[in-house]
């Protein structure tokens, strides 16, 4: 493969990740192409740009998702690569694909192994050729019911149901015995059509209180693949991610140096090439079992970014445009500690109930150690159209202790007004004692949706502050907000969000 | 002397501010007080020697305020006015109590019927935004009147979903 320096890219994606795409293009002097729906017209990453072209309606489908258009754009603005960001069409085999097709870089794998990558079966196998752990379960898609009960059968209870066509927690479902099955068969079946137009689930076997760590890698065209360290992302809820932090308490540093190595012979045996993840579970005896490759950038990648000092998007340009990885394994060496918050417009308090509204206020954390990635300020309108993920405060320390410390003096620092977001679950979780110490498993977020309501049970102080708050500023003659014998509104609406897919426990 | 009543996620306080001075007493307890507006809808609250940012948003009769992260929907009566006579209210109330939407989406299923007896808390409907699914409840007990809503329909932020009759 020649090198060639790319010149324009065109950044199939919205919101922080392309917003951050467009800082690393802007900063190695490469033009940037945004596209985005008519909902997206004053969005950051559309005034970022060096220039920005609309696509369609705000519906995912015909725009973001609308790949004739989006490569039409890139042609039109002769653009000579496309980077997809994460979601959306970051994971299409055919996208990527006909990006190529149209003499197009794909920032991302060949379209070869996101297709083999994304068939999790598929997936199992080749990395259990290259001697990586895979959990325990069947190697085929489920023919019919007596097929599960005798593949759960031979596994044991409990087991977890899964997509064949992909992630994300869609199509799910753990079953805890065998009367279960037949309803947990058909559910994930019809969710796992509607999500991936395919139908097929398989079967693992459900391990208990599992740990989920993942390794960044990179590769490049020439078979070249290194690891840049493990993430711990255990933090989850509806098998979402919530919180992430690099180091993993939970290993040590010979098991470390096993799942790295075990994360680039997967890799290899994919020829994997670009960012990508290994993800691992890692169970109560320490054995680490290989989950699936996600074969893109990732939501938490600055975690590892701020260990290890590099760019991730940088490689990826840079490994796209044909350059072969700047560096040996031995030269990765990651430091200190890193923890991502990832900031949703979603209220905790009422089952992460999405939030949506104008940022009426914004005021971002700042100071030493903090990186925040976003695409808000004041005025920008979260909409149900999109991801409800808005924000990543992202910080660094010296050892854990320091990254907890300024996580929790950077969410008490920021200040988004408008609508509800996870900044008090983070801030609940930070400070709490089992993720201070470091034992927790994905099982958390279930504990605290047990605890109802309590980011709610604020202290004293804070209500009183609330109420006398509102009271005062009435009170205050330059802004009088409360005119008295306001009329208490009759029409609050109780509702809670349904879990659509089963959780860990 | 000025009287509220103030209610902040379900707990309800007695608030009482006198004309002079900037001492409250809620729930008779003494709280030191000072308000100033910094920008906007921004606020600077010193509680005694405490510092407290607050971003205090009226909407529909009540006050969404954040403090710390938490947002806050807090009620106001202020006992020290003349309340308009209860039958007004009462009559208005009892016309319809209406169900809106509390953001746009898509309504995925309906889970009652017309003429359905519903209590507290009871679903209602399912709507699918933000790729998620959400579960509508009742917010108080009734007989659902009217759906004005098919499954697969779409529909905006406050658009009434169901009506009740109490």
């Amino acid at each position: 493969m020649q090198s060639h320096r790319i010149q324009k890219v065109l950044v199939a994606n919205r919101g922080e990740i392309a917003l951050r795409i467009i800082r690393t293009c802007e900063e190695m002097g490469i033009r940037t192409v945004a596209v985005y729906s008519e909902a997206d017209r004053t969005a950051l990453h559309v005034r970022r740009a060096s220039e920005a072209y609309e696509i369609g309606p705000p519906a995912p489908l015909e725009s973001y998702l609308a790949m004739d258009k989006i490569i039409q754009v890139a042609k039109a603005a002769k653009c000579d690569a496309v980077h997809p960001g994460y979601g959306f069409l970051s994971e299409s085999p055919d996208f990527a694909r006909r990006v190529e097709k149209s003499g197009l870089l794909f920032i991302g794998p060949t379209a070869r192994s996101i297709r083999a990558l994304g068939d999790k079966l598929r997936a199992r196998d080749i990395v259990s050729r290259a001697g990586v752990p895979v959990v325990p379960g069947s190697t085929e898609p489920i023919r019919d019911l007596s097929h599960a009960r005798q593949i759960a059968a031979e596994f044991g209870y409990p087991v977890l149901l899964k997509a064949v066509g992909g992630g994300g927690g869609r199509g799910m479902r753990i079953v805890k015995e065998e009367k279960e099955l037949g309803q947990a068969l058909r559910e994930a079946t019809a969710e796992t059509r509607s999500a991936f137009g395919d139908p097929r689930v398989y079967i693992e076997k459900y391990l208990r209180h599992p740990r989920h760590i993942e390794v960044q890698i990179l590769g490049d065209s020439y078979d070249n693949v290194i690891h840049l360290g493990e993430r711990e992302c255990s933090i989850q809820r509806r098998f979402q991610k919530m919180i992430e932090e690099s180091p993993s308490t939970f290993i040590d540093d010979v098991l470390r140096a096993e799942i790295g190595s075990a994360a680039v012979r997967a890799a290899k045996a994919s020829r994997y090439r670009s960012a990508g993840t290994v993800e691992f579970l890692v169970d109560e005896d320490k054995k680490y079992y290989f989950l699936e490759v996600n074969t893109r950038i990732q939501v938490e990648h600055p975690v590892t970014e701020m260990r290890t000092g590099l760019d991730i998007v940088e490689e990826q340009l840079r490994i796209a445009s044909g350059e072969s990885i700047r560096w040996k394994q031995e030269e990765i060496s990651p430091r200190g500690h890193s923890i991502e918050c990832r900031i949703y417009a979603e209220d905790a308090d009422e089952g992460f109930l999405p939030s949506v509204g104008k940022i009426a206020y914004l005021r971002p954390a700042q100071g030493n150690g903090i990186r925040i990635d976003s695409a808000l300020e004041m005025g920008t309108e979260i909409t149900s159209y999109y991801d409800a993920l808005i924000s990543k405060v992202v910080s660094w320390g010296i050892d854990r202790a320091q990254a907890i410390s300024r996580m929790d003096r950077a969410l008490r620092e920021y200040l988004i007004a408008g609508i509800k977001t996870t900044i008090p679950f983070c801030l609940y979780v930070i400070n709490h004692k089992a993720f201070r110490n470091g034992e927790y498993d994905t099982g958390f977020v279930q504990e605290f949706s047990k605890r109802n309501h309590q980011t709610t049970a604020a202290d004293d102080g804070r209500l009183i502050a609330a109420i006398s708050g509102v009271l005062v500023a009435g009170e205050a003659k330059e802004a009088p907000i409360l005119t008295g014998g306001s009329q208490i509104k009759d029409g609050w609406s109780g509702w809670k969000t349904k879990r659509i897919e089963q959780e860990y426990h | 002397m000025r009287e509220f009543q103030v209610s902040v996620g379900g707990r309800v306080y007695n608030v009482r501010v006198p004309k002079e001075g900037d001492t409250l007493l809620v729930d008779g307890r003494d709280c030191k007080a000072a308000l100033v507006r910094v920008h906007g809808n921004l606020y600077s609250l010193k509680l005694d020697s405490r510092s407290y940012d607050l971003h205090v948003r009226p909407d529909d009769g009540r006050f969404l305020v954040l403090v710390e992260g938490s947002e806050y929907e807090v009620w106001v009566e202020d006992k020290s006015r003349p309340r308009r006579p209860a039958s007004v209210l009462r009559s208005k109330e009892h016309k319809a109590f209406e169900i809106k939407s509390p953001m746009p989406g898509l309504v995925s299923s309906l889970k009652v019927a017309p003429g359905a007896r519903v209590s507290h808390g009871a679903p209602l409907l399912t709507l699918e935004a933000m790729k998620m699914e959400n579960e509508i409840r009742s917010p108080r007990g009734g007989v659902v009147s009217e759906i004005l809503v098919r499954s697969g329909q779409s529909v905006e932020k406050d658009d009434v979903l169901v009506r009740l009759r109490l």
